[in-house]
């Protein structure tokens, strides 16, 4: 991944997120380095590749200053396999700076220890924002740990570092829930299924069981007999509360034991609060009908049915979350669902079917029209289209023949091809999309970040209010004090869940992630989803992005009429070039017959043009500028270059040693549905600006065409960055959009990259956002998609937060001293399921989204199988 | 006296809390260390 020669990762760092962070640490590390170029940030692995020879202690005290704890990798860990093997009991190489250093750690290497490496948990147990900070804290606490991090939304955790899988899980466990390491994500997920509808099942016969006690009570309360206990009834009050502490161990055990786990941490959760809350009221209860004479007669009132009706209704409450989750995941689901189970292998000439799992590089493949493709690959027989609307949301199915290349999970959809395996497995451009929405997914914006501090100091916040609320209500209230003190406890505790709040983010992330990919939008981190929708200014590269990207010549105009040698001559340049210029004079050439000139020497000038030898003379093509600035003249060309630039073009000059032969024009077709995504981008209050290399006599023209606000023209591609620094500057929260290659540091520099990809070229590093289908459309989309999900976001936490602080002051009785009312615990029960319900729900509103743009092509897609999955 | 033994442990209680959740142990106070920004 690092293609930097002399850079080799040496920190592993914690809590980088953004390349706001990446940009701290290089400022960071400058004075070490020399210059921030030096630096690289790799925010997925969480490390920093430096020079060789850097102090690395000192590096690390750097970053770690800068607010992001950071450590030296072990070399040994480090290095590629096999470098280290040889030099096992030699001291380091002399004049090897860090040869001691690298002699110890390897020495303390137990070889187990990976480089910095992410080992993936499917937790259990987990049930509120309390349990996300437990999890996160209990795995940051083993050593080598660098970061980690807790899904609740689909139960599972990372952590990155070097530490030993099996004590992340042991760490786990010790803080009260089950882990286990996630080797096989497919499996993993299967099991998961499996294991969610099994606790569904569970909770719903939980429910039952505890609600038919609660409510049998409750009608025996009411109808036949009363809830207090009396010398008669005293015997049958006391065997009836023995059985519901039957009832609430077998239902409710589980809230118990993970109340206890966390009470040894020092920790607090929603188990707390439920068995505090209905531990306090059976006990209270168990206290009256074994000595009803030790209380005033007023008090000798019995709350089983209260204990036993919270736990039922909790437990339908999980059942009900644990439903609409399922339903959140779908979008990863329904790519899972786009691969193909078996290949048609041919193999010593012979055809056969085979798992698609034992597929290997180099093999050929049959596949037949109508059926999907198993592996990425090559075509090296036949013609046909191929349905690639799954993967990059493009609704024409794309012609392909021999040499070009095809992805897993597309469907053919016309005639029989043969085409040779290049990716296979975890390799495949599916594979790799399934593992970045996944990851998204699980990823936390700033927001949810928040929501997790409070809720981690709210648990036991909630647990002083119940007993403050118990004492004034013994002092203050009427008699008799010590129901009222009690059920005032119990209702605070039991109110006061927050496992709304905990569930407010990720549900809506997981949802929102989901549906960008539907749109053909893979965003790679939970921050980018927040921040692409506060974006009042989208930079647009212009090649590829805003236009076709495939240049054509419109003009070929030679001062002395021989416009044949004039293109022979820009040929024998450009064959050496591989810019998308070169490819549209080239393919002119060819089309007019006319054979390249043989140049030598070649070089390629960044945004200025390309230089060679030819005749012993320097031959140059390229800009204006460039050629103006080497001193020559050509005045008489300007009326045939405004004509080029009129037409959008750009003219490209051609000097052989001093004389200027003539100029080509060269012009890049916008792409048909590029005016009206930049109408998207004005509606939705966006301001749009270009910039390019291109002359400004083009850059005006080709704004012009497309609608643009404003356009910088003759920007080198390395000055890019400095104009969206500048706009951010200004204010402006900025998004680049370009082709991901030779905008990355303009990518990186912006608030949010979104990177144009051509179908399935969806590893591009530098941007947060990766559009796999070459539209712009895909900019507006996933700006609605996030501003849709930030609301959504916004809506749960409110509601939660409100939940929280209206519930509490009434459950404590805040009301009682006005109106008299007193809240039942059996109605704060059911209050905190249905928040958290209400919450899932909201969030799985989301799913309904519909962009302005069309309906999300996956949404009813042509794969039958995931259509079927929602009947 | 039965009114200031239940304040007294009610009071006392909630020292308990304040204390386990806290000020003792591992408590909350590692969350600040966690890193996270913006």
């Amino acid at each position: 991944m690092n293609d930097s020669i002399d850079l080799q990762p040496a920190l592993t760092i914690s809590g980088a997120s953004c390349q706001g962070c990446a940009r701290k640490i290089r400022t960071a590390l400058a004075p070490l380095t020399g210059d921030t170029e030096r630096v690289q940030v790799n925010l997925d692995d969480q490390t920093v590749a430096l020079p060789a020879g850097t102090d690395l202690a000192e590096a690390a005290r750097r970053v770690t200053e800068a607010g992001y704890p950071a450590t030296p990798i072990s070399p040994a860990a480090a290095a590629p396999a096999g470098c280290c093997a040889g030099k096992k009991d030699g001291a380091g190489t002399p004049g090897d700076g860090d040869g001691n250093h690298r002699e110890q750690t390897m020495a303390g290497s137990t070889g187990q220890a990976a480089a910095e490496d992410q080992v993936a948990l499917s937790v259990t147990g987990a049930t509120c924002a309390s349990c996300v900070s437990t999890i996160e804290k209990a795995l940051l606490s083993v050593p080598g740990v660098t970061h980690a991090h807790m899904n609740l939304a689909d139960n599972t955790a990372t952590a990155s570092g070097q530490a030993d899988p099996q004590a992340l899980v042991e760490a786990v466990a010790s803080a009260g829930y089950g882990a286990r390491v996630i080797e096989n994500a497919d499996e993993a997920d299967e099991r998961k299924q499996e294991q969610d509808r099994r606790h569904y099942r569970v909770s719903l016969i939980r429910m039952a069981a505890s609600l038919t006690l609660g409510v049998g009570l409750m009608i025996w309360g009411m109808g036949f007999g009363s809830m207090m206990v009396t010398e008669a009834n005293q015997t049958s009050w006391l065997a009836l509360g023995a059985l519901t502490l039957v009832v609430m161990a077998a239902t409710g055990g589980h809230f118990f034991t993970g109340a206890w786990k966390a009470f040894r941490h020092h920790n607090a959760n929603m188990d707390t609060l439920i068995a505090l809350g209905t531990g306090t009221a059976w006990l209270y209860s168990m206290v009256v009908a074994s000595m009803p004479e030790a209380l005033p007669e007023m008090a000798r009132h019995v709350y089983f049915e209260a204990s036993a009706m919270i736990i039922g209704l909790i437990n339908l409450g999980q059942a009900l979350e644990l439903r609409a989750k399922g339903k959140t995941s779908e979008a990863v689901r329904r790519l899972l669902d786009l691969r193909a189970k078996t290949a048609r292998v041919i193999r010593d000439g012979e055809e056969r079917d085979i798992p698609v799992a034992e597929v290997r590089q180099g093999d050929r493949i049959r596949v037949r029209p109508g059926e999907k493709l198993p592996v990425d690959g090559v075509i090296v027989e036949g013609a046909t289209r191929i349905d690639e609307s799954m993967l990059t949301g493009e609704p024409m199915p794309v012609s392909k023949s021999t040499g070009d290349e095809v992805a897993a999970g597309t469907l053919n959809t016309h005639g029989a091809i043969i085409y040779q395996a290049t990716r296979v497995g975890s390799e495949t451009a599916l594979a790799q999309i399934i593992r970045l929405v996944k990851k998204a997914q699980g990823s936390k914006p700033a927001i949810g970040r928040l929501a997790d501090r409070i809720s981690a100091v709210f648990v036991p916040s909630v647990m002083l209010v119940a007993v403050v609320s118990a004492l004034a209500w013994y002092n203050l209230g009427p008699e008799p004090a010590v129901v009222h003190m009690m059920v005032a406890a119990t209702t605070v505790l039991i109110i006061a869940c927050p496992c709304a709040l905990g569930l407010a983010t990720p549900m809506s992330v997981m949802v929102g992630v989901g549906k960008a990919a539907e749109y053909g939008a893979l965003i790679r981190q939970g921050d980018a989803l927040q921040t692409a929708g506060k974006i009042d200014l989208v930079i647009l590269d212009k090649t590829g992005t805003i236009t076709e990207g495939h240049p054509a010549v419109t003009r070929v105009h030679a001062r002395d009429g021989n416009s044949q040698r004039l293109l022979a001559l820009a040929a024998g340049l450009e064959q050496h070039s591989e810019h998308p210029l070169a490819e549209a004079i080239l393919g002119k050439a060819q089309q007019d017959g006319v054979e390249a000139a043989t140049v030598t020497g070649f070089e390629a000038l960044n945004g200025r043009g390309v230089t060679g030898e030819f005749d012993g003379r320097p031959l140059r093509l390229g800009n204006r500028r460039w050629l103006e600035d080497q001193g020559l003249a050509f005045d008489d060309l300007d009326e045939a270059a405004a004509t080029i630039t009129a037409e959008a073009g750009t003219p490209l000059f051609l000097a052989h040693g001093d004389a200027v032969l003539g100029v080509i024009g060269v012009a890049d077709a916008i792409k048909p549905d590029s005016r009206a995504a930049i109408q998207r981008l004005h509606d939705a209050g966006i301001r749009v600006m270009m910039v390019t290399g291109d002359v400004n006599a083009t850059a005006k023209a080709i704004a012009a065409n497309a609608g643009i606000d404003d356009y910088r023209a003759e920007v080198l591609p390395e000055d890019k960055a400095n104009v969206v620094s500048e706009m951010r500057g200004k204010g402006y929260t900025v998004a680049m959009v370009g082709d991901g290659i030779n905008d990355a540091p303009a990518l990186a520099a912006a608030d949010v990259g979104f990177a144009i990809g051509t179908g399935t070229d969806v590893a591009i590093e530098s941007a947060a956002i990766t559009l796999m289908r070459g539209s712009l459309h895909g900019v507006p989309d996933a700006i609605e998609i996030s501003r849709a999900t930030v609301k959504n976001i916004h809506q749960n936490l409110f509601g939660a937060f409100i939940y929280n602080t209206m519930g509490i002051p009434v459950a404590a009785g805040l009301l009682y001293p006005l109106w008299g009312i007193l809240m039942s615990p059996i109605l704060a029960g059911a209050a905190m399921s249905l928040s958290s319900v209400t919450v899932v729900s909201n969030a799985n509103r989301l799913r309904l989204f519909r962009t302005s743009h069309q309906p999300a092509r996956n949404a009813s897609g042509p794969d039958p199988k995931p259509q079927k999955e929602r009947n | 006296m039965e009114t200031l033994l239940v304040n007294a442990g009610g009071l006392a209680l909630m020292a308990a809390i304040v204390w386990w959740f806290w000020l003792s142990g591992s408590g909350t106070k590692s969350s600040g260390d966690h890193q996270h920004h913006h």
